[in-house]
């Protein structure tokens, strides 16, 4: 290809000309060019919603913004976060771990019942929590529960409003209401 | 002072007014334990939380207080009765506390306090706890419980009890004993005799109770 006569031609042929350059110099400047890492593009930003602001918000930033307001609030109002409110100090309030619950089986004989539960500090006395389940037509009734490490206090509830203390356990002291009471101790010798 | 500051004064005090002001509603209002609120009349859970909190104050396990209420509660118990029980249950548990000492767990505060409502002797626990200081004594203070509620007289239990636990029988033996004499009480026994066989068996098999 012959060269141009026309000075400008030469001019902008000259600039497009390939600049000289070693090939050692060039293999360095690919390779920092690929230790870059890219621009950040703002294509997973959230825009504001207030028009001619200009300004974004990064996902991290708003779940950051989420969880501050969520946790302010729950500061003031003293709701959603941790147990309510508990001045507990023993097993029953606290959330006890699985690996110190022991299955305790309970057992009683009581062919004219028509209904028979457990109720003890370790479900809060609450009369129709553990109910029992009549095993044999001599009336025997049992259930399971998981129990934590320590000695607990419960009765036999029968039919509703019968608190009786269990035959075959240890004796609680009086309870203040007139109504026996019995012990279980659960978990290994010393049980606590 | 500047206006701006008087402004910017204002505004900081009312902000910490709405911040603060349902913090301490709280505790002017002396919080109720919800769980007493909901199975107890207004006036009896606020006297038992009293008592819970007062059991606080002095370092004591606020748990069996709240539980004795609701055990209450389940039986059908009127509000005054409750509340005495469970001052009973407090004081108990103070006897209790003071008698096994400082390095007491809850489980066995709880025990010690079973044996003094029983009617055992603050002494009796404390002798439990000199003998063995390293072991759990909630399997001997249970089973002074039981043998009390039986009507094993006072004296005779707690020797029984307090000698065999001296003596090194273990827990799984003292619960035997407990049954042996709880069988013979059964079987028609006086409880006072059932309790002199049992020493008597257990002394003959190398475990003195006196």
């Amino acid at each position: 290809m012959s060269e141009s006569k026309d000075p400008w031609r030469r001019l902008s042929d000259a600039y497009r000309r390939e600049a000289p350059i070693s090939p050692e110099a060039k293999h360095r400047l690919l390779d920092q060019i690929s230790k870059t890492p890219p621009p950040r593009r703002g294509r997973w930003r959230i825009p504001l919603p207030w028009p001619g602001s200009g300004l974004r918000l990064a996902p991290a930033g708003a779940a950051g913004a989420v969880i501050g307001a969520f946790l302010l609030g729950a500061l003031v109002t003293r709701v959603a976060l941790g147990p309510r409110l508990d001045h507990t100090s023993g097993a029953a309030g606290k959330n006890t771990p699985a690996d110190s619950l022991v299955l305790v089986q309970f057992v009683l004989i009581a062919p004219g019942a028509r209904s028979v539960s457990v109720a003890g500090d370790f479900n809060r006395w609450e009369a129709g929590d553990l109910t029992m389940v009549r095993v044999s037509p001599e009336g025997l009734w049992t259930v399971t529960a998981a129990l934590a490490r320590g000695s607990h206090l419960y009765s036999f509830v029968i039919n509703g409003n019968q608190w009786v203390a269990d035959p075959t356990a240890p004796l609680g002291p009086d309870d203040g209401f007139g109504s026996p009471s019995s012990v279980v101790v659960v978990g290994g010798p010393g049980a606590t | 002072m500047t206006r701006r500051r008087v402004v910017g004064f204002l505004v900081v005090t009312g902000i910490s007014a709405l911040i603060l002001l349902p913090l301490g509603r709280d505790v002017s209002a002396g919080a109720v334990d919800p769980r007493l609120t909901a199975r107890l009349d207004k006036s009896t859970a606020r006297a038992v939380q009293s008592e819970v909190d007062r059991a606080r104050t002095e370092g004591l396990p606020t748990e069996p207080l709240v539980l004795k209420a609701l055990e209450g509660a389940a039986k059908g118990a009127s509000g005054r009765k409750i509340t005495t029980a469970v001052r009973r249950h407090a004081n108990a548990l103070g006897v209790a506390s003071r008698a096994l000492g400082p390095a007491t767990t809850e489980a066995e505060l709880v025990a010690g306090a079973g044996a003094i409502l029983a009617g055992a002797a603050a002494d009796s626990l404390r002798s439990l706890r000199t003998a063995r200081g390293d072991s759990s004594l909630v399997i001997p203070l249970v089973v002074i419980s039981d043998l009390l509620a039986r009507r094993v007289p006072a004296r005779e239990a707690e020797e029984i009890v307090v000698g065999a636990w001296r003596a090194g029988m273990s827990t799984t033996d003292l619960l035997r004993l407990r049954e042996g004499i709880h069988r013979d009480i059964q079987d028609g026994m006086e409880p006072s005799a059932a309790a002199l066989r049992a020493r008597a068996t257990t002394d003959r098999s190398g475990v003195r109770t006196k």
